[in-house]
């Protein structure tokens, strides 16, 4: 099984607060291949980054707990490597833009300086550097490369941003590229511009991409497989077509459902009723049974296990239970 | 850049016109005068000093002489040394406070943003808590306690260096470390708090996701956001180091200008007053310049700009 190039199983990540341990995400697994693009959707707040910066450690250090699970990168357990050892990782084996690119650049040194560190610190001379992030800038399809090499970051736009931040995450051609977001602080023709580029760069380069987005419309134009998950879970995944055409788990059925169609725009906008559980009262049982229209007495009391669907295609729901006595018994 | 300097010089004018107008008023508010002694002096010979030093003229015709002079950067005659002008006694005793300033500014600079940068590193480790409280001792024990504490132990327990006065290098040792306490101990608060403040932003994370080392991290992409408010603090500190410190020159006896600001106005030494207060009034005008030409150098974002476009 381990010949993904990232497996995660069973990953529970928490966060020492000052009201207590909060587990952010509970007995994730999730696994990416070599060159293929994997989404992660969800709302705000249900563990789709955090399960992404676990992976490059890039989690609070004070604060964080890997509390249980593995993460295997290409085989090896990323958790027990050190600061050090991470270091070569990042950058060169896996590497991530983010959801805000006004925030995500340093303000006080220019966008050369920014890519070039990078190269630098995989030994690249001084002029090999500089003549790689030119053709960096080139290829994430900035416009006079020459010049924006000696600009700040707040003498550009948004969209251009990030750009500098793809550029700078495929600097040193990553395997895995994690896209946090990356269009969600941009406008809608900047975003059409900048996944039509990380597509491209995907093929390109032949790297894999995990996708994360709350934006279903983008993963099912982008992805190949979803993970969907719902606070700290993943309660569905399967390739994305299966996903698109016949959900089986009620929560991502209420996500499809809640999007607007413009062939039908008559029909009115049905959202999920209810809000996600807070994670310090979590239910005992299946964490989406608070809000779920078909919930039953199970469901209350026992975690769901993931049923097959069709190949590859699971969702963690007692509905879909073939004893159907044992589970729908109690109705 | 040219109409800035203008500006800011022009500014730079009326910030001093009314530093010498307010201590001309407050000096001569105060009871007494240069010449007022237990014994009373003959008062023919009173008018006869008073007359000599324009002192029984109207106070106005006296500020509007003064500002003259003041302009062509004549401080002039003191009142209480005779024979020495205000200008001499600056330019006698400034260089000896400046060198020590100096030394005390760089150390406090040095070791305060060291010391700052590891405790946010290391935060809440021993380290980190070893570190503050030393800053937090030496912000709180005044100069003149740790003064006395240091020549006990330098100069009587381990009779290493001298107690007091000023004749070469070793002498400076002690001086320098009572004074430099202070603004170490703030500098390290300011940079440890500000440097936690850097690190927790976006793009330590974007950086530390492309594999950029601790020390790159702590160093280059943190550090320089936080010099910004060290940066501002060392405008008027250094004005503050440079002038000298009436209790650590008193304390070590040494020959410096701080001595004169206390001093200067027990005497009513008007003339030494009003100099003093200008010259310290510059340096901090002319440091706050220097800080503000240093910021754009460390923050691209700032421009020195006139309001109406910037």
């Amino acid at each position: 099984m381990n010949d993904h190039l990232l497996s995660i199983d069973n990953l529970s990540i928490s966060f020492r607060t000052y009201r207590g341990i909060l587990e952010a995400t509970h007995k994730v697994s999730l696994f990416v291949d070599a060159g293929e693009t994997v989404g992660i959707v969800g709302e705000s707040g249900c563990g789709k980054s955090v399960t992404a910066h676990a992976v490059m450690k890039l989690l609070p250090r004070d604060s964080a707990i890997y509390s249980s699970g593995r993460i295997s990168w290409d085989g090896r357990d990323i958790i027990s490597l050190d600061e050090g050892e991470m270091n070569r990782l990042r950058g060169r084996d896996m590497a991530m833009i983010f959801q805000d690119p006004m925030t995500a650049l340093n303000p006080v040194l220019t966008i050369g300086n920014q890519i070039e560190e990078g190269l630098r610190y995989h030994a690249m001379s001084r002029q090999e550097a500089e003549q790689k992030a030119l053709s960096l800038l080139q290829e994430v399809g900035i416009t006079s490369p020459e010049r924006r090499l000696h600009q700040y970051p707040h003498e550009l736009s948004g969209g251009m941003r990030q750009r500098c931040l793809i550029a700078m995450a495929l600097s040193c051609e990553p395997r895995l590229l994690f896209a946090d977001e990356p269009t969600t602080a941009l406008d809608v023709t900047t975003e059409a511009q900048v996944l039509q580029l990380l597509r491209t760069l995907q093929q390109k380069h032949q790297m894999a991409v995990v996708l994360i987005s709350h934006n279903l419309g983008v993963i099912a134009q982008m992805c190949r497989r979803v993970y969907v998950m719902y606070a700290g879970v993943v309660v569905e995944t399967g390739r994305v077509e299966d996903i698109f055409d016949h959900p089986a788990h009620p929560y991502t059925k209420g996500l499809l459902a809640s999007l607007p169609d413009p062939a039908h725009k008559d029909k009115v906008l049905t959202g999920i009723a209810g809000q996600a559980p807070d994670l310090f009262h979590m239910p005992r049982g299946c964490r989406f049974y608070p809000r779920c229209s078909h919930a039953m007495r199970i469901c209350a009391r026992t975690v769901p296990p993931a049923y097959e669907q069709e190949t590859g295609h699971t969702a963690a729901c007692w509905l879909l239970c073939p004893e159907r006595e044992v589970c729908h018994g109690s109705h | 850049m040219f109409l800035y300097m203008i500006k800011r010089i022009c500014g730079a004018i009326v910030v001093l016109w009314a530093v010498i107008t307010i201590t001309f008023g407050l000096m001569h508010a105060i009871p007494g005068g240069p010449f007022t002694e237990e014994k009373k002096l003959p008062p023919a010979v009173l008018a006869n000093i008073e007359e000599r030093y324009h002192l029984n003229d109207p106070l106005l015709t006296q500020y509007g002489d003064y500002l003259k002079h003041a302009a062509v950067l004549d401080l002039g005659p003191s009142f209480k040394y005779p024979g020495q002008t205000v200008n001499e006694i600056i330019a006698e005793s400034m260089p000896v406070s400046a060198q020590l300033g100096l030394i005390s500014l760089v150390l406090a600079l040095g070791t305060g943003v060291t010391a700052g940068l590891l405790a946010a590193w290391r935060k809440n480790t021993w380290m980190d808590y070893a570190l503050m409280l030393g800053a937090t001792l030496g912000v709180s024990v005044p100069s003149f306690i740790l003064a006395a504490v240091l020549i006990q132990l330098f100069a009587f327990t381990w009779p290493v260096l001298p107690a007091a006065m000023w004749k070469g290098p070793a002498y400076a040792v002690l001086p320098a470390l009572a004074l430099a306490a202070h603004p170490t101990a703030f500098i390290m608060r300011l940079t440890r708090s500000s440097v936690l403040d850097a690190l927790s932003q976006d793009y330590i994370k974007t950086a530390r996701s492309r594999g950029v080392s601790t020390w790159r991290l702590l160093v280059h992409h943190a550090l320089r956001n936080a010099l910004l408010p060290v940066v501002s603090y060392i405008g008027p500190l250094a004005a503050a180091l440079l002038t000298g410190s009436f209790i650590v020159e008193s304390i070590f006896a040494i020959p410096g200008l701080g001595r004169h600001f206390v001093t200067s106005i027990y005497n009513r030494d008007y003339t030494v007053i009003l100099g003093i207060t200008i010259f310290y009034s510059f340096l901090i005008i002319f440091m706050n310049l220097i800080i503000d030409l240093i910021y754009p150098l460390l923050d691209p974002r700032i421009r020195l700009q006139n309001h109406k476009e910037g």
